[in-house]
C-alpha cells in the first residue's frame, strides 16, 4: 500500500529547503529527497516529526493512495 | 553513500592482498616441504611484496578511516572493533543497512556452497593451484561485500 505525502507541498509553502527540513528533522537532505519522491515510507517519529514542523496534522500530510481514490 | 562505496572496495583490496600474501606464504611452504622431501634441505622462499603492500595499505587505510570517522568522540581502540560500513546517520540509511546486510548474508548461503562444490575438484588440481582454498574463502567474502555495496547504492539512489 503505497503512502503519498504533501511534504514538497508543504515545504515550498513554508520556504523551506530539502537541507532546511532535513536539518530541523534530523535526517540527510537524501532521505527528504525521496521520501518527496515517495520512494521512502518514513517512520511514525520521523512522520510527527515533520507535521510538527509544518503544525498539521500527520494524516492531513501522510495519506494511503487507497485513501484518496 | 561515498562512505560506503570507499569502505566496502578498500575492503575488498584488503581480501585480495590477504590472500595474496597468506598464498605466498603458504606457496613457499609447499616449496619447502617438497625441496626437504625430494633433496632433504630445507629452503624456504616467499614473495614478500605481497606482504608489503597488505601493510603499507594497511596502514593507509586505518589512518583514512580513521581520521574520516562519524563519531568523532571514538577513541582509536573504540573504532577499530567498528564497522565503519555500518555508520549511518539517519532511519533511511538504518534501513539500507538492514537490506544490504541481508542481501550480503543471502549471497553467503549461496556462494559458500558453491565454493564447497568446488572442493570436490580441488584434488585434480592441488598440484597445480595449492593455495586454492585460501583464494576460494577471499572469494566469498569478496562476493558477499559487493552484493552489500551495490544494494547499498541502489537503495540509496532510489
Amino acid at each position: 500500500m503505497p503512502l503519498i505525502n504533501r511534504v514538497k507541498e508543504l515545504r515550498a509553502r513554508h520556504q523551506l529547503t530539502q537541507g532546511d527540513l532535513a536539518a530541523k528533522v534530523g535526517v540527510t537532505r537524501q532521505t527528504i529527497i525521496s521520501l518527496e519522491k515517495g520512494s521512502y515510507t518514513p517512520s511514525l517519529l520521523l512522520a510527527m516529526q515533520i507535521a510538527r514542523v509544518f503544525e498539521e496534522p500527520v494524516e492531513s500530510i501522510f495519506k494511503i493512495e487507497e485513501e484518496i481514490e | 553513500m561515498k562512505r560506503v562505496i570507499v569502505q566496502s572496495l578498500s575492503s575488498i583490496i584488503l581480501y585480495v592482498l590477504m590472500a595474496m600474501s597468506i598464498g605466498s606464504f603458504t606457496a613457499g611452504v609447499y616449496q619447502a616441504m617438497s625441496s626437504y622431501q625430494n633433496e632433504g634441505t630445507l629452503v624456504f622462499e616467499m614473495n614478500a611484496l605481497p606482504w608489503i603492500a597488505l601493510i603499507v595499505f594497511g596502514v593507509i587505510w586505518s589512518i583514512y578511516s580513521y581520521k574520516t570517522r562519524s563519531d568523532h568522540s571514538l577513541s582509536f581502540w573504540q573504532w577499530s572493533i567498528r564497522m565503519t560500513e555500518f555508520e549511518e546517520t539517519d532511519e533511511r540509511e538504518r534501513f539500507i543497512t538492514k537490506k544490504s546486510t541481508k542481501n550480503a548474508y543471502t549471497s553467503f548461503g549461496i556462494s559458500v556452497p558453491i565454493m564447497m562444490m568446488t572442493f570436490l575438484f580441488y584434488p585434480l588440481f592441488q598440484d597445480a593451484f595449492p593455495t586454492y582454498p585460501i583464494y576460494a574463502l577471499a572469494s566469498t567474502l569478496i562476493i558477499s561485500t559487493l552484493v552489500y555495496m551495490t544494494t547499498w547504492i541502489r537503495a540509496y539512489t532510489q
